[in-house]
């Protein structure tokens, strides 16, 4: 401190060490970078040697670049060293860009009943209608798909779901008893079961096999209902909807699945999705009128002494068309309880259930597409910021997207309905005889001067090389694009594209699960 | 071997000027903490910090106070927290308030921090200068730090060149 101050002038940075800076040891000026996100770290690598030197050593510092450059954020619940998570990041992405279709586990299905297929414990778990189910592990490619079937649930009375809880492998399935069908009861019920998902045995974890709610009223019109998991608090959210001559109401259920006992039973005029953790309830609705959709957002408390009713409420009114994705749900994460940020909203929430990434210990903030008149655009929710974010058509740069997110939009042509999933920063195409791969990251934004793209042959051989996607308007953005052929007379009627598999059905009601093995 | 809550500590900063503070208010110091329970007799001679000076020592010891009672961070959250950065950047109103100094008092108060072990203020002060270089270009950054660009055109290309997928961000 010759120059009586704390940070170096010209004259004293002569011959410092690159572990010095403004009199900081590097320890500390690492623990004023961890603040900072990607875009800011990269401004600080141009600072000063010093400065890059620390940002590429500190493996903590690495990774937030890292992440950034493959639109990913980290899940904190996953707690393993630094270089582990820096190491299935890697994993991830030469898995993804080595990919080709081959060897798929094939699992039959009814004809015109698409089995939910949904994500669970490394693998996919697949609902064939009725009483029947499967699943297969996707942690090895080609393994051979486990059938079961449940027998005391009767069959066809589903009232939504099936519903599970990815982390604890429970499976619940909702029935619906009718009053008038009970006969001598005077209000109709809803029955909870809990079973394995891997064979469909009782929960070795739950305390009743079945869980009976009592709806409180005696007819209805129609039924739906979801269920929602809190692995925090071992709660589960259970929505019925109940129509009831003119009116619309929901009824909420929340139990601890474990126990079977009901710790609240309010109703009120809640609308379709949840998403909860312990304390709020997440209800997003899709109000929709003749020209648009709106999308609403209220939390409801879920303390003792709430009445049910939003606390608060925020609307995206301008969002034209419907959410793509096949449920929209995710879940807030119940973590730092810093009362100056005490608003649910402001706190960090990540995708609930079967969409949490649990090999990778990463998740995303993932870009979902909402169908539009003539194009499709992407349709961002961040789980760090919690905002929904629509990237417009004809803006390249929309000034309403959140801190970290891209400015780019992308279009579809118009007629691929059913047949476009999303994960993280990639989008699954579905077409005639071939699927296409899109990566919407930064790094596939790097590649410089991508190969020109082969001719459009739909029908004939095409192999799976990277090149700039023709259908982006921007020139500018080339993103990483594969194709993967199938057989050539199949279309993909549903697609599902998770973190370490793709799985779709084909116009021949198979269902097709192709592994990265990761 | 509680010690009652009034019990006084004497400390002295490395400019002779002493201080003397409720044994509480220390702890929020974990070096000191560590000091004071190594210590099993009374003892009447301050504890010398030969790295904190008075005026730093007094605005430490404002945030000691203010913050008495409140549980200390455990270890597991200190690992939690340096394994996964925490991207909030929020401070509460009266942490704000208390850290608008001038840089050189902010850089003795992380510095102090550190030393004495405070880990929550450490974490004020971190994400102070955090918030300082957000947003700010490389050479805005240098000119707040008073630090010279020491890259040859050559190596900053270089970098330029790995950065440019976070360019427009």
């Amino acid at each position: 401190m010759n120059h009586g101050t704390t940070f170096p002038t010209a004259g004293n940075l002569v011959g410092m060490t690159s572990a010095v800076h403004f009199d900081f040891p590097s320890e500390l000026v690492s623990r004023v970078f961890l603040h900072l996100n990607a875009a800011s770290l990269t401004r600080c690598r141009l600072v000063s040697r010093a400065f890059n030197n620390i940002i590429t050593d500190d493996l903590r510092l690495q990774y937030i670049l890292k992440l950034a450059l493959h639109n990913m954020v980290d899940n904190p619940e996953v707690k393993v060293p630094i270089h582990q998570k820096l190491g299935s990041l890697a994993q991830f992405v030469e898995r993804w860009d080595k990919f080709e279709w081959s060897n798929p586990s094939v699992i039959n299905i009814p004809p015109n009943n698409f089995g939910t297929f949904r994500r669970f414990n490394q693998g996919v778990f697949v609902s064939r209608g009725g009483r029947a189910f499967s699943c297969v592990r996707t942690t090895q490619a080609g393994s051979q798909p486990q059938s079961f079937t449940i027998t005391d649930f009767p069959p066809n009375q589903h009232l939504g779901g099936p519903f599970i809880n990815a982390d604890q492998n429970l499976l619940v399935l909702v029935e619906y008893q009718n009053s008038l069908e009970l006969g001598i009861d005077f209000t109709s019920k809803v029955v909870l079961y809990f079973r394995s998902l891997v064979d469909g045995a009782i929960h070795p974890q739950v305390a009743s096999a079945k869980v009976v709610i009592d709806t409180g009223i005696t007819e209805y019109n129609e039924q739906h209902c979801s269920v929602v998991f809190d692995k925090e608090s071992n709660h589960l959210a259970c929505l019925i909807r109940l129509d009831q001559a003119d009116k619309l109401n929901m009824q909420l259920v929340i139990l601890d699945w474990k126990t079977g006992e009901i710790k609240k039973d309010i109703c009120g005029p809640y609308p379709g999705c949840t998403f909860l953790n312990s304390h709020y309830l997440l209800v997003c609705d899709l109000g929709k009128s003749r020209l648009t959709t709106t999308i609403r957002l209220s939390v409801i408390s879920l303390d003792d002494d709430s009445d049910g009713l939003p606390i608060t409420s925020f609307s995206y009114p301008e969002v034209t068309g419907r959410l793509f994705s096949e449920e929209f749900r995710a879940a807030f994460m119940n973590g730092s309880s810093s009362e100056s940020n005490s608003h649910p909203l402001n706190r960090p929430f990540h995708s609930s259930g079967e969409d949490a990434v649990i090999v990778l210990s990463l998740y995303y903030a993932a870009p979902y597409v909402v169908r539009d008149t003539d194009v499709w655009r992407l349709f961002s929710i961040f789980p760090r910021s919690g905002i929904l974010s629509m990237i417009q058509p004809g803006k390249s740069t929309p000034n309403t997207n959140p801190p970290g997110s891209w400015p780019e939009y992308h279009t579809f042509p118009a007629g691929i309905n059913d047949t476009v999933a999303a994960y993280g920063s990639k989008v699954l195409v579905g077409h005639r005889g071939y699927m296409e791969l899109y990566d919407f990251s930064p790094r596939s934004r790097r590649d410089e001067t991508p190969p020109s793209p082969p001719p459009f042959q739909p029908e004939g051989p095409i192999s799976p090389i990277p090149y700039s996607n023709p259908l982006v308007d921007s020139p500018r953005v080339p993103y990483r694009f594969h194709r993967f052929q199938c057989d050539p007379a199949l279309r993909a009627n549903l697609i599902g594209l998770q973190e370490d598999a793709i799985v779709f059905v084909d116009s021949t009601d198979k269902l097709f699960v192709q592994s990265l093995g990761l | 071997m509680a010690a009652p809550a009034t019990q006084q500590i004497k400390i002295r900063c490395n400019d002779e000027k002493e201080f003397t503070v409720d044994r509480d208010v220390l702890e929020r110091s974990v070096l000191i903490k560590n000091m004071l329970e190594d210590v099993t007799e009374q003892q009447d001679a301050p504890i010398p910090l030969p790295n904190v000076s008075g005026p730093v020592m007094a605005k430490v010891l404002e945030y000691c106070t203010h913050h008495r009672g409140e549980p200390l961070p455990s270890a597991d959250t200190e690992q939690s927290q340096d394994e996964t950065r925490k991207r909030t950047t929020d401070i509460s109103e009266w942490d704000q308030k208390f850290i608008t100094v001038d840089q050189e008092m902010l850089f003795e108060i992380i510095l102090a921090a550190n030393y004495l072990d405070i880990k929550s203020l450490l974490d004020v002060g971190c994400k102070t200068v955090a918030n300082m270089i957000k947003g700010k270009t490389p050479e805005e950054i240098r000119k707040l730090f008073n630090i010279v660009n020491d890259f040859t055109p050559e190596e900053e290309a270089q970098i330029k060149k790995e950065n440019e997928w976070a360019e427009d961000r």
